[in-house]
């Protein structure tokens, strides 16, 4: 039973959510996914505050759903708790690191799913389980209370099977969120240049932006392979950081998977020197984001380049390769499948706008997601 | 290409100095001079 760490059984009517076991609920141990964690843990004093807004609504909340170890990886495996079962395909990636919050809401177990997303970790589950998900613009909802992995990037979003969904999840995140009355009038379809891709992948979303009636114009752009060495940059010494009390600690280092041992050790050898090289192309990286956003108001490419690989794999594929810069930039980015022609799995398809521009994306994700017509198995 | 998904595989591959290093050096500090539109119509 991997989806779920810790399977809570309260009362009441409302939404069923599972939140990710690193975000705090009162009374339950958050172990982000960690035995070393886990073994050092109380249970939290209080909820977190972005649940305020499910409790309000009389949310009930079933679980706290499994991830990589510390949110530190994109491919849904952790050799503590089990690999949450991918409900499109048993062989096949979960994804990660909201890998059990991608799988509750793809199997029926939770109507929203509460994940984070770092580098993708929303995204990335969601394009691989079928499901949607919703990366926040940073500082759009608190993090307090959320075990952190790189705070200059990390955002809590909703999961859920369909746009609705997510439309719901973000009214509990914001009491009173609702979608844009009407959806973008132009899209830009963005080659990041240099990026290998899957043919199947690329007519699905062209298949899609060709039936929903939006105004699509082509754009490229270059500099992604920089921007994945400025994002994995910051990353690696923030987590340095955020974690750096187990590594320092003899006997919870001892703890940790090796994978995400090794990660810490390597990420520790990051100077602030190095990150601050990364920050500043960072800057220059959200502005040209803002001169995109003058072409088209939303801006579409992959979720993930290709489709989910198996779990026998091991887990070593690129997951985030077109997410984590996103994460970068800072802005808001929708994970929506769409039927992939001659593909039994669906494609996903990445929606991003502007800072704080949610409501729009959701809008325009519901129309997309009728036009595409993906219905889930 | 080399494919990376993290930190560690860029380390692992040994291009995460050097990239680090070319971004220091201003080389690619203005990607958007690469991005340029056309109309799909």
């Amino acid at each position: 039973m991997a989806t779920f760490i810790t399977r809570l059984d309260q009362a009441g009517g409302g939404l069923r959510l599972a939140v990710k076991d690193l975000i705090d609920v009162q009374g339950t141990l958050t172990t982000a996914g960690s035995k070393a964690l886990a073994d050092r843990a109380i249970p939290a004093l209080a909820d977190a505050p972005c649940l305020a807004g499910a409790r309000a609504a009389g949310a009930v909340i079933v679980g706290k759903t499994n991830l990589n170890e510390l949110a530190y990886g994109a491919s849904g495996l952790n050799e503590h708790f089990g690999t949450p079962v991918n409900p499109l395909d048993p062989d096949l990636l979960p994804g990660g690191s909201s890998s059990g919050s991608a799988v509750a809401v793809g199997a029926g177990e939770a109507d929203v799913a509460y994940g984070s997303d770092t580098g993708g970790s929303i995204r990335v589950p969601a394009a691989y389980c079928g499901v949607t998900g919703l990366k926040t613009t940073h500082g759009r909802v608190p993090l307090d209370g959320v075990w952190p992995l790189s705070p200059s990037l990390d955002t809590v979003g909703p999961m859920a099977r369909d746009v609705a969904g997510l439309v719901a999840g973000m009214a509990l995140l914001e009491p009173g969120f609702a979608a844009a009355a009407s959806p973008a009038v132009s899209l830009g379809r963005v080659r990041a240049t240099g990026e290998a891709q899957d043919p199947a992948i690329e007519a699905a979303l062209d298949e899609a932006l060709a039936r929903c009636g939006i105004g699509v114009a082509d754009l490229e752009l270059d500099g992604w392979a920089d921007a994945l060495t400025a994002v994995y940059t910051i990353m690696a010494e923030e987590a340095a950081i955020s974690d750096g009390t187990l590594m320092a600690d003899p006997l919870s280092r001892a703890g940790l998977g090796p994978a995400v041992r090794d990660r810490l050790s390597q990420a520790a050898q990051v100077t602030s020197e190095d990150a601050a090289v990364a920050r500043r192309f960072q800057a220059g990286w959200k502005a040209t984001f803002d001169r995109l956003f003058q072409a088209a108001q939303l801006l579409v490419l992959p979720t993930v380049p290709f489709f989910p690989p198996p779990v026998s794999n091991g887990g070593k594929e690129p997951h985030t390769r077109l997410t984590a810069p996103i994460n970068l930039a800072g802005l808001p980015a929708l994970a929506l499948p769409v039927p992939a022609p001659g593909s039994r799995l669906p494609a996903s398809l990445q929606l991003i706008g502007p800072a704080g521009s949610e409501e729009l994306i959701l809008a325009t994700g519901a129309v997309l997601e009728a036009a595409a017509g993906y219905r889930r198995p | 290409m080399v494919l990376v998904t993290s930190f560690t595989d860029l380390t692992a591959a040994g291009r995460w100095r050097p990239a680090l290093d070319a971004l220091a050096r201003g080389v690619r500090l203005d990607p958007a001079a690469g991005a340029e539109r056309r109309t799909l119509g």
